[in-house]
């Protein structure tokens, strides 16, 4: 079933069945059951010497000397530009920029106008390596896992931006940007939560698998990490509601198939959207949960968790989110639509890292009389 | 005054008594009290002055002038004698930067009170003319504030050399207030504030005798009950005479008893007495223990004295049931370290966010059994990283059954001990035990450790452990012939050893007292203790058997 056609029905009849199972089922159906918080959840890179053939992709600023030599600006006015472009510069230079779009020979929004530009072709991932999982099923493209070592690896959101610098981490070192994402998204929006249910979770057998929004964000610890054990109340509503199958094989939790929604911010992640949604957690000593989450998403969704950071975003993660919407549609792959044939889905593949928590029913907030 | 005190560098208590006594006391000085003391072969006195604490300095003028005014600041250090700050506080006196510090405060203090936001309310009339000295609205205010503060009327001498500060400073600065705030400051660094004297009159009972003034002996209530100063209804006692009844002295003690505030007066109490002071400097190896926020610091003090005001004062719970309860209050913070759910959203009665809730650890559970089980004790007696039952054994011999253990000698060799990745001894207890079998160290170790090794179950951070270093933990222990099997055990037997609450008559009564229990009041503490089991160990009960006894206001045991 796909993930892009939810009915106002079926959002009803899910409300219900999120209530009975968070309220209900979660005491009475499993044996077991135990809960995460999501502490670090981004793109899973595995960067290279030599994954990138044709280089790294160039910095925005760059970018943006390109952009102004193509306006025609003289070398003399693009030093006086760059001489003061600290911060972003000032309103008439990220006018310049953000406007670099044209519309019959008009300047537009290039975020909100991407295809009002020529596609700049980012350079691509074309080494052996990366993590994700092989969702369609064809061996004979795609990468190879570098833990799994699975053979046609779907992940060409890595493809797309892994030769951004700032998409480039070996483990466990993490990309900046997905430092500068995660963290901002962390700090302030309703966190994911993670529950696995099943007869024992401490040996092999089938499970069933909850991914939640809570109804409060994530605190941290004194390292700066998200704090183990914190208390989380699930949010009712059905649109972060997601019940998968899932079976747990010497303390890895698998998971091959379903939908997946959660809801992210408006900001940071719009929201996590996967179809034939696939994991793969190990189930750590101490009782972490670290691995890989992967899928199709739509890929607009992912665009639009960059573009709407705009101008200064786009200055300080350094890429070019024109030219983001250009990979990411060029080289999505799954679900096309019906009309024009362009695919509506890109796969994917996020590291997952998250401790244990506590999680509760939501519970309507009581007024002083009632107390 | 301010001149004088710094100027001179008054740096001990008979100095400052020097100071104090020039500033026409009308009773006889404790100086001469002292003298007739000793005279008559007594040791013993009652404290010729008592500085008053940072606690008492808020609270007082949250009192008088109302919460919201700040009182930001550094005070002068405490000194702790006889376990507790409250003795201590005869020991003390105000350093030259100390005064400076004390007048920041009250020149702060004083600026609110006057601020165009609080005038009306604060003080009582309004000037002719607010740029201009206007004696009568001065004296007014500064009669009923002076009264409040120095826990006493001011003598006329001291009123009209405040009324007439404030006109030359109104006069001066041509402002009606700030004349006003400069008299407020002054008082407000004045030793008659800061510290608390014991004044005498002759006792018409014991002719030749003496006993403490009815203001002596208010201050002496409400300092023990309520960490404040006298409210007005109190001096009103004091002044008409009635605290030297019976009758009236019994009234006032159930008022005070019976008084919300009564809640601070027990948090100070046992603040002083658990030594909670050293939470302030209190520290975690975070990359150890990463969930020991400064968060967790705050919310471990509170748990303890949420988890004491509710089982002595709002439960009126046997004092040694402190030892065994399961009932406390946790926040989301606390939870992570107890690793037990609580969210962070209930409403407090007034409709407010309160991140606390009410907790009862499961009957089988090891976590949460009593106070000394509590994240505060655990983590206040460990080592930034890692546990100790040495340190614990030691807190629960000196601070809950009132025993002295000694300090080590200069020249140990701690290296074992604190080898915690030490292959071969991998629990606290086999590196303790190789450790004291050297004869320098084993006659204290075996003071503090066994008692120790059952909270071994709980790691520096207060956190349930089961295993050390991969080693089951033998949590298994002995406290004076009792022996027991982890922390609930030790729980029982501190509740059932006799110790536990003669110590705690001892330390109340001495906190009251402001200082040691003399040898000729042992009688006395005795009498209290079996009162206080006769009355089924309620600390209200302790309470007014000791703010009611004649000897709690006896200026010499």
């Amino acid at each position: 079933m796909s993930i892009f056609r939810v009915s106002g029905s079926a959002r009803l009849a899910g409300w219900a069945a999120a209530l009975f199972a968070v309220g209900f089922s979660a005491e009475c159906a499993a044996a077991e059951s135990r809960s995460w918080v999501v502490g670090w959840f981004t793109l899973a890179t595995y960067s290279q010497e030599g994954d990138c053939s044709a280089g790294i992709n160039p910095s925005i600023y760059e970018v943006y000397r390109t952009v102004l030599q193509n306006m025609g600006k003289t070398p003399k006015e693009i030093e006086t530009i760059f001489s003061d472009i600290g911060n972003g510069g000032p309103p008439a230079t990220q006018e310049l920029f953000i406007n670099r779009g044209r519309i019959d020979g008009k300047p537009v929004n290039i975020y909100d106008n991407p295809m009002s530009a020529p596609d700049p072709k980012f350079r691509e991932v074309d080494g052996k390596y990366a993590f994700g999982f092989n969702l369609d099923g064809k061996a004979d493209t795609g990468y190879e896992g570098p833990e799994s070592h699975e053979r046609g690896v779907d992940n060409q959101y890595y493809r797309a931006l892994g030769c951004n610098q700032n998409h480039r981490a070996f483990p466990p070192d993490r990309p900046t940007h997905a430092i500068y994402i995660w963290n901002g998204a962390r700090d302030s929006s309703p966190a994911w939560i993670i529950t696995v249910k099943g007869e024992n979770l401490d040996q092999d057998g089938e499970v069933t698998v909850l991914f939640d929004r809570a109804l409060k964000h994530a605190t941290l610890d004194a390292t700066g990490n998200v704090v183990a054990d914190a208390t989380f109340r699930i949010d009712p509503s059905p649109r972060s509601h997601n019940e998968l199958k899932g079976r747990i094989k010497d303390s890895i939790l698998y998971i091959d198939d379903g939908d997946l929604h959660l809801l992210g911010d408006p900001f940071n992640y719009v929201k996590l959207q996967l179809a034939n949604t696939h994991a793969r957690f190990k189930l750590l000593p101490g009782g972490k949960l670290e691995g890989i989450l992967g899928g199709y998403m739509p890929w607009m969704n992912l665009y639009f968790s960059y573009s709407s950071h705009g101008y200064v975003a786009e200055v300080n993660e350094s890429i070019n989110y024109h030219g983001v919407y250009h990979a990411l549609r060029r080289l999505a792959d799954a679900y096309p639509d019906p009309k024009t044939g362009q695919n509506t889905a890109i796969s994917v593949a996020y590291r997952v890292e998250a401790v244990r928590a506590f999680t509760l029913p939501a519970e309507p907030i009581k007024s002083a009389d009632a107390r | 005054m301010l001149t004088r005190f710094t100027g001179n560098r008054l740096v001990g208590g008979v100095a400052l008594a020097a100071g104090v006594a020039l500033a026409a006391m009308s009773s006889i000085s404790v100086a001469y009290a002292a003298e007739q003391a000793a005279a008559s072969g007594v040791k013993d006195v009652a404290p010729a002055m008592r500085r008053i604490s940072s606690d008492q300095y808020t609270n007082i003028v949250a009192a008088v002038f109302g919460p919201t005014i700040k009182v930001g600041g550094r005070f002068e250090p405490d000194i702790r004698e006889g376990g507790l700050f409250a003795v201590g506080a005869s020991k003390v006196s105000v350093s030259a930067t100390g005064i400076e510090q004390y007048h920041a405060l009250a020149r702060s203090v004083a600026a609110q009170v006057v601020d165009d936001r609080r005038r009306d309310t604060l003080i009582p009339c309004r000037p002719a003319s607010t740029k201009a000295a206007d004696d009568m609205c001065a004296r007014q205010f500064l009669a009923k504030t002076g009264r409040l503060l120095y826990r006493r009327p001011l003598t006329n001498a001291e009123l009209e050399a405040r009324v007439a500060a404030a006109g030359a400073s109104a006069t001066k600065l041509g402002n009606f207030y700030a004349g006003l705030q400069a008299s407020l400051t002054a008082m407000l660094v004045s030793p008659q504030f800061l510290f608390r004297h014991v004044a005498l009159e002759a006792d018409p009972a014991h002719p030749g005798g003496m006993r403490m003034d009815g203001y002596t002996k208010a201050a002496q209530l409400s300092f023990f009950l309520w960490d404040s100063a006298p409210d007005i209804e109190l001096l009103n006692a004091a002044e008409n005479g009635d605290l030297h009844t019976r009758k009236g002295l019994e009234k006032q003690v159930d008022r005070l008893l019976a008084s919300r505030k009564l809640e601070t007066g027990v948090r100070a109490l046992f603040e002083d007495m658990l030594r909670f002071d050293e939470f302030s400097t209190l520290a975690k190896d975070t990359a150890i223990y990463p969930k020991f926020t400064i968060q967790a610091v705050a919310d471990a003090r509170e748990q303890t004295l949420r988890t004491i005001v509710d089982h002595l004062l709002v439960r009126r719970g046997d004092y040694r049931d402190l030892y065994t309860t399961r009932h406390t209050f946790l926040t989301p913070t606390l939870g992570t370290i107890y690793a037990v759910p609580v969210a962070d959203d209930p409403l407090s009665a007034n409709g407010t966010a309160d991140a606390w809730t009410p907790y009862e650890f499961a009957a089988n559970d090891p976590r949460g059994v009593g106070i000394i089980s509590q994240v505060g004790f655990l983590a206040l007696h460990s080592h930034p990283g890692r546990s100790s039952p040495t340190l614990r054994g030691k807190a629960l011999r000196e601070v809950v059954l009132c025993q002295r253990v000694p300090d080590p000698p200069g020249d140990v060799n701690f290296t074992l001990v604190q080898n915690t990745s030490d292959k071969v001894h991998r629990t606290a207890r086999e590196r303790l035990g190789a450790h004291a079998t050297e004869p320098m160290c084993s006659g204290c170790h075996k003071l503090t450790d066994p008692m120790g090794y059952a909270l071994e179950s709980f790691d520096s951070d207060g956190a349930f452990r089961s295993t050390e270093n991969g080693a089951k933990i033998d949590t298994t222990g002995v406290l004076d012939g009792i022996a027991f099997a982890d922390a609930p055990g030790l729980g029982r037997a501190v509740h059932d050893n006799p110790q536990t609450v003669s110590c705690l008559v001892d330390r109340v009564y001495a906190y009251g007292a402001g200082r040691p229990i003399a040898k000729a009041e042992r009688e006395q503490t005795q009498a209290l203790a079996k009162d206080f089991a006769k009355d089924g160990y309620r600390l209200p009960d302790l309470l007014r058997h000791v703010a009611t006894s004649d000897a709690f206001y006896r200026v010499a045991p």
